[in-house]
């Protein structure tokens, strides 16, 4: 372990734990003797709680991205890392600190075995603790970083989500488990999770800030007029709240509110918050996207995830190593998936990277969608929708596993709008054959009377009149307007159909050839830089100037 | 709890923002819904409010009031309401009477099935009378989509559709400024009821270009 005595803002030389300063350390410890916290994980607490106290926020960045996750991989594979009581002497007994060391235990614990019934309920007791000191003004003195704060928000909602699911398995559960869950409804309790975001949105002043574009006050936690907001800690911490009551409401099955809550949000990416941390950035997409489908606003949904595909294919890059590279990716294919439905529930127009990025990765799902293979739907839409709980307790006398009952409601429905709509694309495919023809010929060809072929009509009339909006408006508000790719309307008992061709689009030509160039140029500037260092490129001779 | 001089409304509102997860908040919350049922206005997001506690507490869930929100939600098609409160209802409580036939109203608009709506509707028509407007509000919701599929139409088909005598479906349409001419109903030329234009051209706003670039 090097110190190399670069002094730090709060006075706290920097340290360093490569894996080859662990393997140094290890030789230097004497074998034999047993201790819960080897030794240099017990100076990694020790620094990692000083450069907490010293709000040396970049570091601490590092330690809880980089090294926390290193000696993961060395130590904590297979078992936990060592429990509270016995870090506290490493780190002052610092009752902050150790709320926050454990929620990375308990995080970390989640991820790797499964926790018992106790465990679940100290995690739970824990994130009480936590948001209560949050709510206390008990970080006004401390700071961390944003996306600390997010895998928090996020950590915690994962966690209610298992715990719903673990309460509902009743079978495999012994009596006395059954007890205390039914002695014990305040534990994750649903009412009690939503109340504990809404605090932090409150109390951290972020719509206020989110509506004004910036602090309504001072950043002097003594003034009168003091906006903590100010507070980098607490304005991300509300804002990933609300990202978190996005999430709560979607997993309930209340997509209007879901999207109500994200009203206040800027979408401008160039400065929206969520882009701090790109795991807040695709998962707030994800859930709105989500949202959008189910209240069949599939024009939206669209625009969501083809802008946040695009995106992460720029970026992914980037994330090869961090730990949350993993699920970015698990989420960019659920998005492929679920904009496969949507193209498949509303034919619509979408821009031509999106469309190449579909064709390249999920050309032949699409295709079983058109052809309206009902199996194809349901099982995309149960690989990509987020995990539905039932917030209620189950019936505790029945012993049954009712975990299944959220997802299973939420597909029933998704299918039924499925079937409402399946032979609507036969219709339209019909319709594009002719210019002008009867109702009761059109209805023959499907072997129907003109009476529900007008039904069909209608139907298709009604579907492809949608609301959508955009990113400049909040969420939830749009316009209707027709969206289909055939237009017609009916005469007596004449349909005319109009051939609409969509004009060529240069700008999109236009934008993809300037990326090209960009990348061209940029990929040259560090070939020549590369070169240039190398001193004389090889074969590079310098041309003698010609006088 | 209603506040000096505060209407059910703004009590509702303030209530909404400060314990929307509070169950207490129930009964008033199921006043403001036999309100709405008898005054011919809608607030969905306090409807799906109170779907959201009987989703908590199962105990509280009362089958009248959830029948009076999905009527209240089959009065707001095209808007998605009605799906967004099927989503909160207990599957085992979908199968109770009047649900399965709400649903199934819900299901023939859908399809564009009107004609078959009308036919079934009898099987709920009480509690449809119950609620002032209901009717209305599904014809209206009809007379849009015949008015953005069709330019002109016979008064019977349309009667039909409507479920309105001949004399009645000429009130109807004259009422919006539709012309009657020997049977014959011209309605006036909208983006949807006439041809389109052969192309459509590109739209391309510079903020769209600017999120594509950055």
């Amino acid at each position: 372990m090097a110190m190399d005595g670069s002094w730090r803002r709060g006075g706290t030389p920097q340290m360093t734990f490569t894996d080859a300063d662990i393997d140094a350390a290890e030789e230097m410890a004497t074998s034999g003797s047993y201790s819960e916290v080897p030794d240099i994980v017990g100076q990694f607490l020790k620094y990692m709680h000083q450069t907490f106290l010293d709000r040396n926020i970049v570091e601490l960045h590092n330690l809880y991205e980089q090294v926390f996750q290193r000696f993961t991989d060395r130590y904590y594979r297979l078992m936990s890392w060592p429990s509270p009581e016995h870090v506290a002497e490493y780190v002052e007994n610092d009752a902050v600190f150790l709320l926050l060391y454990n929620e990375l235990y308990y995080r970390h614990l989640f991820s790797k075995m499964i926790p018992s019934l106790a465990q679940r309920v100290d995690s739970w007791q824990n994130y009480c603790n936590l948001f209560e000191g949050f709510l206390q003004h008990g970080m006004i003195d401390h700071d961390l970083p944003p996306s600390w704060l997010w895998d928090m928000i996020d950590e915690f909602i994962y966690q209610f989500e298992s715990w719903c699911q673990y309460r509902a398995k009743l079978k495999s559960k012994t009596p006395e488990e059954i007890q205390y869950l039914r002695e014990n409804d305040q534990i994750w309790n649903v009412q009690t999770v939503l109340s504990l975001l809404t605090c932090l949105v409150h109390k951290s002043n972020i719509i206020s800030w989110l509506l004004r574009g910036e602090p309504s006050g001072s950043n002097d936690p003594d003034s009168a007029n003091f906006d903590i907001s100010t507070l980098p800690v607490y304005r991300y911490i509300g804002y990933f709240s609300i990202i978190g009551l996005l999430r709560v409401n979607t997993l309930l099955g209340d997509y209007r509110l879901a999207l109500m809550v994200l009203q206040p949000l800027d979408f401008d990416v160039s400065t929206a918050l969520f882009t701090h941390v790109t795991a807040c950035h695709v998962s707030i997409y994800y859930y709105m996207g989500f949202c959008y489908i189910m209240l069949r606003r599939y024009e939206d949904a669209v625009r969501v995830f083809s802008s946040t595909v695009i995106h992460i294919g720029r970026i992914k890059h980037n994330h090869t190593r961090s730990y949350q590279y993993e699920q970015i990716n698990k989420r960019n294919d659920q998005m492929m998936a679920l904009l496969a439905l949507c193209l498949a529930m509303q034919p619509q127009q979408v821009d031509e990277s999106t469309m190449s990025l579909m064709r390249d990765r999920s050309g032949e799902r699409l295709s079983r969608l058109r052809q309206g293979e009902l199996q194809a739907f349901e099982d995309l839409f149960n690989y990509a929708c987020p995990k539905f709980i039932s917030p209620a307790p189950p019936d505790y006398d029945a012993a049954e596993d009712t975990n299944m009952e959220a997802p299973r409601l939420q597909t029933k429905l998704y299918m039924q709008v499925v079937r409402s709509q399946l032979l609507l694309p036969e219709v339209r495919s019909y319709l594009k054959l002719y210019t002008t023809i009867e109702i009761g010929k059109l209805g023959a060809l499907m072997d129907v009377d003109s009476s529900t072929f007008r039904s069909h009509l209608h139907a298709l009339k009604h579907r492809s009149w949608t609301l959508s909006g955009s990113f400049a408006v909040p969420p939830l508000d749009g316009v209707f307007s027709t969206s289909s790719d055939v237009g017609f309307y009916i005469e007596r008992d004449v349909v005319h159909i109009s051939d609409t061709k969509q004009s060529s689009r240069y700008g999109e030509y236009f934008i993809e050839n300037i990326k090209k160039l960009d990348d061209l140029h940029s990929q040259l500037k560090r070939k020549m830089t590369i070169e240039n260092s190398k001193g004389n490129p090889k074969g590079g001779r310098r041309t003698t100037r010609v006088s | 709890m209603a506040q000096n001089g505060e209407t059910l409304e703004d009590e509702i509102n303030r209530l909404l923002q400060t314990n929307r997860y509070d169950p207490a908040i129930l009964p008033r919350l199921e006043e403001f819904i036999e309100y709405q049922a008898s005054n011919d206005f809608c607030d969905s997001d306090a409807n799906l409010a109170t779907l959201k506690l009987y989703q908590f507490y199962p105990a509280k869930y009362n089958p009248p009031i959830v029948a009076k929100i999905l009527i209240k939600a089959l009065m707001s098609f095209p808007a998605s309401d009605f799906l967004a409160c099927l989503y909160l209802i207990p599957e085992r409580r979908q199968v109770d009477e009047p649900i399965p036939v709400i649903t199934q109203l819900a299901d023939l608009l859908d399809r564009g099935e009107f004609k078959q709506f009308w036919d079934a509707s009898g099987a709920c028509r009480d509690l449809l009378e119950g609620i002032p407007g209901s009717i209305t509000a599904v014809r209206d919701f009809m007379t849009d989509v015949v008015s953005r599929t069709y330019h002109t139409i016979t008064t019977s088909v349309l009667g039909e559709i409507l479920d309105l005598s001949a004399e009645d479906v000429k009130a109807h349409v004259t009422s919006r400024g539709w012309v009657v001419q020997d049977d014959v109903i011209t309605i006036p030329l909208n983006e949807d009821n006439q041809p389109r234009p052969p192309t459509m051209d590109e739209q391309l706003s510079f903020k769209q270009v600017a999120s594509n670039m950055l």
